[in-house]
């Protein structure tokens, strides 16, 4: 009985709308969604979507926000290819140490240095942009084909559900994730409370830089290339998962890790419906735009504002 | 004073929060040029009555009238307009404001000059302000941020006074001032009595209120209980009413030696702070150290800085092994625990549920190969709740929604879970009630008999006098004074060595 009023609006409003995507393009197709065929390629957007949301739950749950996770992907990626020239298996520790490697630039840039997440992971995107270009020397890298084939179904589904389980286990029942909503919560409370509040945030992106690059690596397991353009709707999936599932953008208790996983299939659903209507790329872009400011406008929680003081 | 006229009268005022009932049916009526207390236990309702009156939240029914008229504030600017002024128990003031800022916070306007603010001039007022009050030495362009708890809430005080109200509400404010503070604030209303207006007072010293108020109104879990006027005033009495049964007098520790372990435990060695100079202390196993002093003496520093969270500019904190406490972290794991003054922004985190708040500090405690099985951590935070007699509809309600004094019991819950060996309190019964505020006591006297130390500092001179075995007076940042256990020891000794 008293559980039941805190089921409010806001906890059900993910699920709702996870739902309303789902019957809406499945009556726009006249039932394609649910096709063997339409599912597997679901399950490949939402591979990217939910990994890199799980990881960027973390840093939402800190208060913290990340805009260079895509060019992170992109560099990671070029990186994978260059080791899987020497030899395919040196891919995988490639992009996940690239990953790492720029994950904790992003730490030391707001920590040590002291900016902002927004502003501090702005700057560092146009660094790792510029890395980029530099590595890829305006071209595109390929991969050895045999690299094509590592990408089975079974893998992915695999590593989505032990990214997911992780990710939960962290979130929700482990000190770290505590401590990551007790920071968000209110910074100043959890360093009195020993929380090592900088450690704490520098490992938050340090993990986003790990699955990020790991995520570089499935994406040249995907396509075969490495080139400017990858990860380049990384952030946006991911920052509109997050708020259509629910995470606040002030951190804190209120951040629930179902949020992700809720999230990250209402975008995928969301963008493969758009795919099976047709749209174009720019018509997909406008529209996935008009949802992340709709998804902002309700999770933006006002009453916090009054007490930010 | 007995036929004074009346000035505002509430009838029937309700208020509901969910299933808790905050106030069921209450009148109130007060005089012009009165002080009325309003005196009841945590949770009674006394915040909730006064911030409807204050026009910053509305009630579920009830009257109010105003000067015989009806009376209806939607917000806290149109109670102040029409001359009824509240001062929160909580802090409100914006830390990125100067102190000027925060004096004329919406009201502006008023120095606004071709569209732009005319600050030189509000700076002027706002000096003038302060002296008019007595408040020196505080710097009007400093943001709030910089200032101390305390400077914030002098600020407040003089946001009210520039109002110049008919009626002011005190919400539980002395226990965040010193000496010099509450000064400033008795003067303050004795000087609007004078003029004929009328006063709101809350304080959970009934000493205090038994001094500065006409008449004493009792709430009891949200009911009226009785008004008492001030040729019937007697501690027992007021207690008993607040209570609902009659309730012990030891208060503080019955005994009166100074007794402590040789064996010292924490240690300041020429500890120096932006308020302190060259502190030396020891801490004994078994002691409880008292700290007293005026605001600007710096012994909240005392606090931060053997706890290891504010840098020092020389000098270290040491354990009893010679290690340096370097963070709170360092600290906590040398079994040092922290309750600070700053309720909301430092020891809370006041929008999340009260299970967050008391496990955080103890999640190494709770988790087994870094798994922390949600049962486990319920029953340990209900269990502490339980014994600090937190009002609370269940452990996921948020802190936000708490009366004050159960918002701090909610920060004693945190640490005492954590289980200590020694405590750091600062101000540790701020805004408790009586009944809870003496099962406090009994609890450091527990610690003590179990070989725990506290250092206790406070702005309650009775308390220090009450519970600790050496007394340590600062003044300006140095020792001015020290004192040990003793029957004859009185707050007049204290207060020499700190003026
Ligand atoms: N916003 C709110 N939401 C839910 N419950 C609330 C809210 N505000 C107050 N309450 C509840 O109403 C009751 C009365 O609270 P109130 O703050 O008036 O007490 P109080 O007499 O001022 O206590 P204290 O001495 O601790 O300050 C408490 O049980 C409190 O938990
Ligand atoms: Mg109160």
């Amino acid at each position: 009985m008293e559980r039941l009023k805190k089921i409010n609006l806001k906890t059900v409003f993910p699920f709702l709308g996870l739902a309303a995507v789902i019957i809406l393009f499945q009556v726009l197709t006249g039932g394609k969604v649910f096709s063997i065929r339409n599912l597997k390629a679901i399950m490949n957007d939402s591979f990217f979507i939910l990994i890199g949301t799980v990881a960027f739950s973390f840093i939402m749950a800190v208060g913290n926000l990340d805009l260079s996770m895509g060019t992170v992907m992109a560099v990671s990626c070029t990186c994978a290819a260059f080791a899987s020239g020497i030899s395919p298996v040196l891919a995988i520790p490639a992009a996940v140490l690239a990953g790492l490697v720029l994950g904790c630039f992003n730490g030391f840039v707001h920590v040590h240095m002291g900016l902002g997440s927004l502003i501090g992971t702005m700057a560092t995107q146009s660094v790792f942009q510029g890395i980029l270009v530099l590595l890829l020397d305006g071209g595109t890298l390929a991969a050895p084909v045999s690299m094509l084939k590592w990408g089975s179904n079974g893998l992915k589904i695999t590593v989505m559900i032990l990214v997911s389980l992780v990710g939960a286990y962290i979130f929700n029942f482990t000190a770290y994730g505590k401590q990551c909503k007790a920071v968000g919560a209110c910074s100043e409370a959890a360093r009195l409370s020993g929380v090592s509040v900088k450690k704490v945030k520098y490992m938050t992106f340090i993990v986003m830089g790990g699955v990020v690059g790991l995520l570089g690596l499935f994406s040249l397991i995907r396509t075969g290339t490495a080139s400017a353009a990858t990860g380049g709707t990384l952030m946006m999936n991911v920052w509109c998962a997050a708020l259509l599932g629910g995470l606040p953008l002030s951190g804190g208790s209120a951040c629930r890790f179902r949020s992700a996983v809720i999230g990250s299939f209402t975008m995928a659903f969301l963008a493969n419906g758009m795919t099976l209507m047709g749209l174009g790329t720019h018509d997909k872009q406008l529209i996935q735009g008009i949802v992340f400011l709709a998804a902002i406008a309700i999770s933006f929680d006002r009453k916090n504002l009054v007490v930010i003081k | 004073m007995e036929n004074a006229k009346i000035i505002l009268t509430a009838e029937n005022m309700t208020k509901s929060f969910g299933i808790t009932r905050a106030l069921k049916g209450v009148p109130l009526q007060l005089k012009s040029g009165e002080v009325l207390g309003l005196i009841g236990e945590n949770g009674s309702g006394k915040s909730t009555l006064t911030s409807i009156i204050a026009g910053i939240q509305p009630a579920d029914a009830g009257e109010i009238r105003l000067n015989g008229a009806p009376y209806g504030a939607q917000s806290s600017v149109e109670a102040c307009r029409q001359g009824i002024c509240m001062i929160l128990q909580e802090k409100a003031t914006f830390d990125h404001l100067s102190v000027a800022q925060n004096i004329f916070v919406g009201d502006e306007k008023r120095f606004g000059r071709f569209g732009i603010l005319d600050i030189k001039r509000m700076n002027r007022e706002a000096e003038d302000i302060l002296k008019s009050i007595g408040i020196t030495g505080l710097e009007v362009k400093k943001k709030i941020a910089e200032c101390s708890f305390e400077e914030g809430k002098l600020v407040e005080l003089a946001r009210a006074a520039s109002t110049d109200p008919q009626i002011l509400i005190v919400d539980e404010t002395t226990t965040a001032l010193s000496q010099n503070g509450r000064n400033i604030l008795y003067r303050m209303m004795e000087k609007m009595k004078r003029e004929n207006k009328s006063i709101i007072f809350i304080s959970h010293d009934i000493d205090e209120m038994m001094e500065k108020c006409d008449r004493l109104m009792v709430l009891r879990d949200g009911d009226y209980i009785d008004t008492i006027g001030r040729g019937d005033f007697s501690a027992a009495r007021i207690k008993k009413l607040m209570v609902g049964r009659e309730i012990a007098d030891n208060y503080y520790r019955e005994d009166h030696t100074c007794s402590y372990d040789k064996e010292v435990v924490l240690k300041l060695e020429e500890v120096s702070t932006e308020h302190l100079h060259n502190i030396n202390l020891e801490l004994h196993r078994g002691e409880i150290l008292g700290f007293s002093g005026l605001a600007d003496s710096g012994m909240h520093d005392i606090g931060k800085a053997a706890f290891g969270a504010i840098r020092l500019s020389s000098g270290r904190v040491c354990d009893k092994d010679g290690e340096t406490v370097k963070n709170p972290q360092a600290a906590m794991h040398k079994k040092i625990a922290y309750i600070g003054k700053n309720r909301d922004q430092e020891s809370l985190f006041i929008n999340s549920p009260i299970k967050d708040n008391i496990s955080v500090a103890s999640l190494k405690k709770l988790s087994k190969n870094t798994f922390i099985p949600p049962r486990k951590e319920r029953e340990f935070v209900l269990e502490w709740a339980e014994r600090l007699e937190v009002k609370m509809q269940d452990i996921d309600q948020y802190v936000m929604e708490l009366s004050g004094g159960n918002k701090q019991k909610v920060a004693l819950a945190k640490w005492l879970g954590f289980g200590a060996d020694i405590f750091i309190l600062d101000c540790p019964t701020r805004g408790i009630d009586i009944g809870v505020k003496a099962s406090i006591y009994r609890l450091m006297e527990n610690l003590k008999a179990q070989g725990k130390s506290i250092l206790l500092i406070s702005e309650e001179m009775p308390e220090v006098i009450g519970m600790s075995d050496r007394i340590i007076v600062l003044k300006d940042g140095v020792q001015s004074g020290e004192f040990e256990r003793d029957e004859t020891l009185s707050e007049h000794a204290l207060i020499n060595c700190m003026v």
